[in-house]
């Protein structure tokens, strides 16, 4: 027998079923924790948030449109307690501005990121699944924390950018620009750790031919 | 922000956030929801920077604002055809087939990085353990179990040739059950209450270590307010102004997901409402919907001051401010309506909640009334009066009990 969705476990949770919570919670445990961790960068702000997401989850399910799909739903309401979190340990989260600066006079030139232009870890690259993850997790950390949310939002949870205005509460206008920036920023990030990767390989061969 | 050739400039936005925020005269608060955010962005920039008077020359703000973007590190932008592609990618709902040909392309690289993205949120070493599990299941159980009313409900198992003589029966307890009756309902009531309390006492709680010790304030975003309320704003102003009524902040543990709002509301209050009455709701809608009644802070109140005995944070309805905003005469003696009159709760700071059958606490401070009225009613003449109360008053000092509304 198929197992029940996760919008049904609500619908049971809010009838009072209570021994659906663990099945619920079992379901994206490991997701959870790790999208946290990934966001605050911090393993005890992201366990403080996991706590804080499913208490809220009871105290919001019977305002859950079951219509609607849970896991981005949860995940919403977990990058909302991440960022409670990380102000509860005192951290706060960087004030990222919401589109790029600079100066052209006397401050840094705007350089300008093509996707296209980048590679993506290829075969040749000799890269493990383990040192692919790593340099993810890198790139990711290297990012503000406003810049991290948005970026796992859209790309990992693939919400649209209405729903990221509703859900973190900022306008339009400011998801669309801190979204090109994410991404941008990230993108350079791992260009110049694949680049470093690269350059540490051949060092190393070359290293290995001398003996 | 962008920066144009020949100097740094504000863009659009910026520019009508800082006109928004000159006109308001600096206040955060004032600025309309739309320029809120760059709004308190430029605040940031400037906070540090100079001083009020500085920011009254308007040439003088933006020199300042173009040296402090000057020495603000670039981030990288992608170019026209990659944002465009995020753009469109994102409308499609991420389905790449139906992103344009002439952007197809930089969608897939997109959809390269996303799928890196996640592969390593769902595939990393990170797991969740059964302590992290149970703890949190824990958790939720005793949140529940401290929000849950008790219940004193009772079945009565009746065969039908019991009917005839219960009929009987009945007609004889009738006469000497309704003082009963009326005893488990007062009962009944003042346990729901008190379990509102201890709800109460538990959203209170984890509101104040979220947020540096603090009783609830209301601010549109959560964040908190720099000062308590204001001296001269109007406490009383339920569902008016969220910005001024001390309901507002109470409400906030309801926003904010501390506790739910039925735990907000007594059974002794006809007009109280379980759920919110719209998903934006910051305050409840009238002054009548409100069934307890929250501490007035003054504005100089330092944080954590109120987590003690003593320093009443929230107590059954006033009865005072209730009539004093109806335009009707007051009497100092009253209990809450909450219970028939014939007491009210109070929480404590310290999360104790107390019983009281007058509503002095037995330091002689009025609960529902401020110092400097209190001064006024003499405590051996028994009578009515009214008194000019105004939904401005604040406590006589950090000490003195009471709230509103």
């Amino acid at each position: 027998m198929a197992e029940p969705s996760d919008e049904t476990l609500v619908a049971r949770y809010v009838k009072g079923d209570r021994s659906v919570l663990r099945v619920l919670i079992d379901r994206h445990k490991h997701d959870m924790l790790r999208f946290l961790t990934r966001l605050t960068g911090d393993r005890d702000a992201a366990e403080d948030a996991f706590q804080e997401t499913f208490l809220q989850f009871h105290l919001s399910a019977r305002k859950f449109d079951t219509t609607r799909r849970f896991k981005p739903w949860i995940f919403t309401i977990a990058a909302n307690k991440a960022r409670d979190a990380l102000r509860k340990k005192g951290r706060r989260p960087a004030l990222g501005l919401s589109a790029p600066v600079g100066g052209s006079g006397g401050g840094a030139p705007i350089e300008f990121v093509d996707l296209m232009e980048i590679a993506g870890p290829s075969p040749e690259s000799g890269l493990q699944e383990r040192e692919l993850q790593d340099m993810v997790a890198k790139a990711m950390d290297s990012l503000s924390y406003t810049l991290r949310e948005v970026l796992l939002l859209a790309y990992f949870q693939r919400l649209s950018y209405a729903q990221i205005a509703e859900d973190l509460d900022i306008p339009l206008g400011t998801v669309k620009s801190r979204l090109h920036s994410a991404v941008a920023s990230f993108a350079k990030a791992y260009q110049e750790l694949l680049a470093g990767h690269k350059a540490e390989s051949e060092q190393q061969t070359s290293g290995g031919t001398k003996q | 922000m962008t920066v144009q050739p020949g100097g740094a400039r504000l863009c659009q936005q910026a520019e009508e956030a800082l006109d928004a925020l000159i006109d308001s005269g600096w206040n955060l608060e004032q600025v309309t929801k739309e320029h809120r955010p760059c709004a308190e962005k430029l605040l940031h920039l400037l906070d540090s920077a100079c001083t009020l008077e500085d920011r009254k020359d308007r040439s003088k703000l933006e020199s300042l604002i173009k040296s402090i973007m000057d020495r603000i590190p670039t981030e990288p932008v992608l170019v026209d055809d990659s944002a465009d592609a995020l753009d469109v990618w994102s409308q499609s709902g991420y389905q790449t087939n139906s992103v344009p040909r002439s952007l197809r392309e930089q969608a897939e690289a997109h959809e390269n990085f996303a799928r890196l993205i996640s592969m390593s949120v769902s595939q990393g070493d990170i797991q969740a353990s059964d302590r992290l599990i149970d703890d949190t299941i824990q958790g939720i159980m005793d949140y529940a179990e401290a929000s849950q009313p008790r219940d004193f409900g009772f079945k009565l198992r009746i065969r039908m040739t019991d009917l005839a003589s219960l009929a009987a029966l009945l007609l004889i307890a009738v006469s000497v059950s309704m003082p009963l009756l009326s005893t488990m309902r007062y009962e009944s009531m003042r346990r729901h209450n008190e379990s509102n309390f201890a709800a109460a006492s538990v959203a209170f709680g984890t509101y104040a270590t979220d947020h540096e010790d603090r009783l609830p304030v209301y601010t549109p975003s959560g964040e908190l307010a720099n000062k308590a309320m204001g001296q001269n704003l109007h406490w009383w102003m339920v569902g008016i102004d969220p910005n001024q009524s001390n309901s507002a902040n109470l409400y906030t543990l309801t926003r904010l997901g501390y506790t739910p709002l039925h735990t907000l509301a007594s059974p002794g209050n006809k007009h109280a409402v379980s759920e919110p009455t719209s998903k934006d709701a910051v305050d409840w809608d009238s002054f009548e919907q409100v069934s307890y009644s929250f501490r007035v802070e003054r504005p100089d109140t330092p944080k954590s001051l109120w987590a003690s005995r003593g320093r009443v944070v929230l107590t059954d309805r006033s009865p005072v401010t209730l009539k004093a905003y109806q335009r009707l005469p007051i009497d100092p003696y009253e209990n809450s309506p909450n219970h028939d009159g014939r007491g009210q709760h109070a929480l404590h700071g310290d999360g104790s909640v107390e019983w009281l059958t007058t509503p002095w606490l037995d330091r002689r401070d009025h609960v529902f009334l401020p110092d400097f009225v209190e001064r006024l009613i003499n405590p051996d003449v028994k009578r009515s009066g009214m008194i000019p109360l105004q939904g401005k008053e604040r406590p006589g000092s950090t000490v003195d009990a009471f709230v509103g509304p």
